[in-house]
């Protein structure tokens, strides 16, 4: 019986313009957090070799920094300076990670299975630590901030009314999909990255000092994990359990759109954005279902994801 | 020589004296009692850390202000306490080491429907009195039900029922049911419906929500709610994903359209105080304890203590511990002894008076049976943040389940 209410309702929103639009904006905003995470996580995988499983953490150290910093500076737009400064905090802290525990590990474990491994602990630990480390300073409780000002009016689309921070996001993560392409493929900095990825030892007989770009691209991973954290934080809660809960799904976007793949991150994202908003409709009780089918169907036909290149 | 020699001897001899007596001076202070010892059982970790919390909070609370009186019978209670961690197993672990390793006089605690029910196997296989205040699940004093457990929590068909009555004094007929999709919030709804149904028959469920529990994003679930446009929204979320939900639903204005009634979310203070300015005026919350009522010295006095010694307002977490921990002492007082089977009968039909008022332990199913409250809400120059106001009080014996129902439910789950 749900069922069949469940796919009159997917039916009738399909064919309803204002509807059709409202779960795509919603399902295209949760895409884009998504893909933050994913992009970071799969950039660190496909430079460094490193699965970090603390990067659902970093994400919540992004939310947790920001609301520390908007509640100390109370002025009306001080989420615009909390947006422009948080995440290079948790860039730092994500340098911090690599330079003094995942590179002595690298230098010291040659062999790639033993490094891998040492390495999956290394990041692990760091999310147990750091799920601790956030209850102690912070406390258990829920935190959360108002949209900022600017943000918080309402836009009448179609019918329905979206807040503009919806929009907000979409664009942002336009702008930080471009900007990786750009920066991977038209700048030196990652000419030399693509070049390390394809064969490390050419790389550092030239004269590049591998460690230290590892070090800039594990940052630069750790910056868009605490962006994400930073846009999540207005709408939703900064709760010591955050990291567990993105770091999962950003798993399944990671393997649907292909390990070390920006592109693919954020077609994975998309995919599992919408997939989401309009499976609600129709099977409401199955909604944790839909990723992992989708998964799994990846896996099947394309085991290394849609634009996977490891593999 | 000599002389030293004579105080090396002195030193001796008073070294040794001291030695002798300074045992004696353990067995002067074990003038008092030995304490009654409590096993404590509460979810420390976890994503329902704010609750377990809040539960041991007011355990402490009520330990300490008992033995600042001097106890129970002369002893004072130690409240032990550990993180069950929401496992099962952790719980039972725990609880066992408790009652081998310590020596526990009664367990006390748990909150989460799964382990509650596994410790109250423990507690009734070592005849050891288990006292609840967080338990919701109706099993615990329903299928479930042993002679050594007892609730002080409210069970899910008195809150259902109690949202059920103040709903029906609204015209809505069509509404949106949303809750997470884990056993309580499909208990919740089930309990409800069928309160729904004896109070409101002509009620209609015209839609349904089921995000997982702790789900970030709701935006999909209230385009939904949006697109069906119920008369209202009842919603069953508690903690954290009330905060979620209500922050995402502002953004697309769901609160200006559609009335909004929460159970056990809106109303907890934690809630409120998270979403500040951002909380809607006008929807409907209803708690077990709201920290401004009822406005009885006994209240403001509890509300007073609690703020000075934890920071912060109590929440509805807090009370149905605190006022455990009273019951299982005024039992003792009242048996004059701490035996388990003499306890037992003195919490059977116990009232007690507590910061709510008066509030009576149920013998045949050992669950309490206490006053719900619903309310709006709305703004008070004195706090930043909303406060519950328009308060409806829905009396205990108005939304407890008769004793007929419960042994019938009993014998329905035996067979």
């Amino acid at each position: 019986m749900e069922e069949e209410d469940g796919m009159n309702e997917l039916f009738n929103c399909l064919s309803s313009p204002s509807c059709l639009v409202g779960q795509l904006v919603t399902g295209l905003t949760y895409a884009i957090f998504l893909f933050l995470i994913a992009s970071g996580l799969s950039i660190i995988f496909g430079v460094l070799n490193i699965v970090n499983f603390a990067h659902g953490s970093l994400y919540m150290l992004g939310a947790y920094f920001a609301y520390s910093y908007t509640t100390l500076f109370t002025s009306k737009e001080t989420y615009w300076l909390a947006f422009f400064l948080i995440p290079f905090g948790v860039a730092g802290f994500g340098a911090f990670m690599e330079y003094f525990f995942l590179r002595p590990i690298s230098q010291r474990y040659p062999k790639m299975a033993e490094r891998e491994l040492f390495h999956i602990l290394a990041t692990y630990g760091f999310l147990l630590l750091l799920d601790d480390v956030v209850k102690i300073i912070w406390g258990a409780r829920f935190f959360s901030v108002s949209l900022p000002p600017s943000l918080s009016p309402k836009i009448s689309f179609m019918g329905k009314v979206f807040p503009v921070y919806y929009f907000f996001v979409m664009a942002v993560g336009l702008v930080i999909a471009i900007a990786l392409w750009f920066w991977l493929n038209r700048t030196n900095f990652g000419r030399v990255v693509r070049a390390a990825v394809s064969n490390t030892e050419i790389v550092a007989s030239l004269g590049v000092n591998v460690p230290a770009l590892y070090t800039r691209v594990f940052a630069l991973g750790a910056w868009l994990g605490g962006l994400g954290g930073v846009l999540a934080l207005p709408i939703r809660s900064a709760n010591p359990e955050m990291g567990g809960d993105i770091l999962f799904e950003s798993f399944i976007v990671v393997v649907v759109g292909g390990l070390g793949s920006i592109w693919g991150a954020l077609i994975g994202a998309i995919m599992i954005g919408i997939l989401r908003s309009f499976g609600i409709l129709a099977i409401p009780s199955l909604e944790l279902v839909f990723a992992f089918v989708l998964m799994a169907i990846v896996l099947i036909l394309r085991p290394r994801g849609i634009l996977g290149k490891i593999w | 020589m000599k002389c030293r020699g004579k105080l090396l001897i002195v030193a001796l001899f008073i070294s040794i004296v001291i030695s002798l007596l300074l045992p004696l001076k353990d067995a002067f202070s074990q003038v008092e009692k030995p304490p009654i010892v409590l096993g404590g059982l509460f979810l420390l970790s976890g994503r329902a850390a704010v609750v377990g919390l809040a539960n041991y909070h007011g355990a402490i609370l009520a330990v300490e202000e008992i033995n600042a009186k001097g106890g129970v019978l002369g002893r004072k209670f130690e409240l032990l306490a550990r993180d069950t961690k929401a496992r099962p197993d952790q719980a039972v672990k725990e609880a066992t080491m408790y009652i081998m390793r310590d020596k526990v006089d009664f367990l006390y605690g748990t909150a989460a429907s799964h382990e509650g029910l596994a410790v109250a196997e423990v507690a009734e296989k070592n005849k050891k009195i288990l006292i609840s205040p967080e338990v919701t699940t109706d099993k615990f004093t329903v299928d479930n039900f042993n002679r050594y457990i007892f609730r002080t929590d409210h069970m899910n068909r008195q809150e259902e029922k109690s949202a059920a009555v103040y709903i029906s004094r609204f015209p809505y007929k069509k509404w949106y049911i949303i809750g997470p999709d884990y056993e309580y919030g499909r208990d919740a709804e089930k309990a409800f419906k069928e309160e729904l149904k004896r109070v409101k028959p002509d009620a209609v469920i015209v839609g349904e929500g089921w995000p997982k529990l702790n789900e970030p994003d709701y935006t999909p679930h209230i385009q939904k709610i949006l697109e069906v446009k119920p008369e209202a929204v009842y919603a069953i979320f508690w903690g954290g994903d009330t905060i979620a939900f209500i922050k995402q639903a502002v953004g697309f204005g769901l609160f200006e359209k559609t009335p909004f009634f929460s159970i056990s979310g809106v109303g907890d203070i934690r809630v409120h105080e998270a979403l500040g300015k951002d909380m809607p005026v006008g929807v409907h919350g209803g708690v077990k304890y709201w920290f401004d009522y009822p406005y009885t010295p006994k209240n403001k006095e509890f509300v007073e203590t609690y703020r000075k010694r934890f920071g912060e307002y109590p929440s509805l977490f807090v009370m149905s511990s605190y006022m455990g921990i009273y019951f299982l002492a005024k039992a003792i007082e009242k048996a004059g002894t701490v035996e388990t089977e003499k306890v037992i009968d003195a919490l059977e039909g116990l009232t007690i008076d507590t910061p709510m008022g008066l509030v009576t332990m149920r013998k045949e199913d050992h669950q309490v049976i206490a006053p719900h409250i619903w309310g709006k809400t709305m703004k008070d120059p004195k706090y930043d943040f909303l406060v519950l106001g328009d308060l409806q009080v829905l009396p205990g014996e108005k939304i407890t389940p008769s004793v007929e129902e419960v042994l019938n439910w009993r014998k329905a789950a035996k067979k």
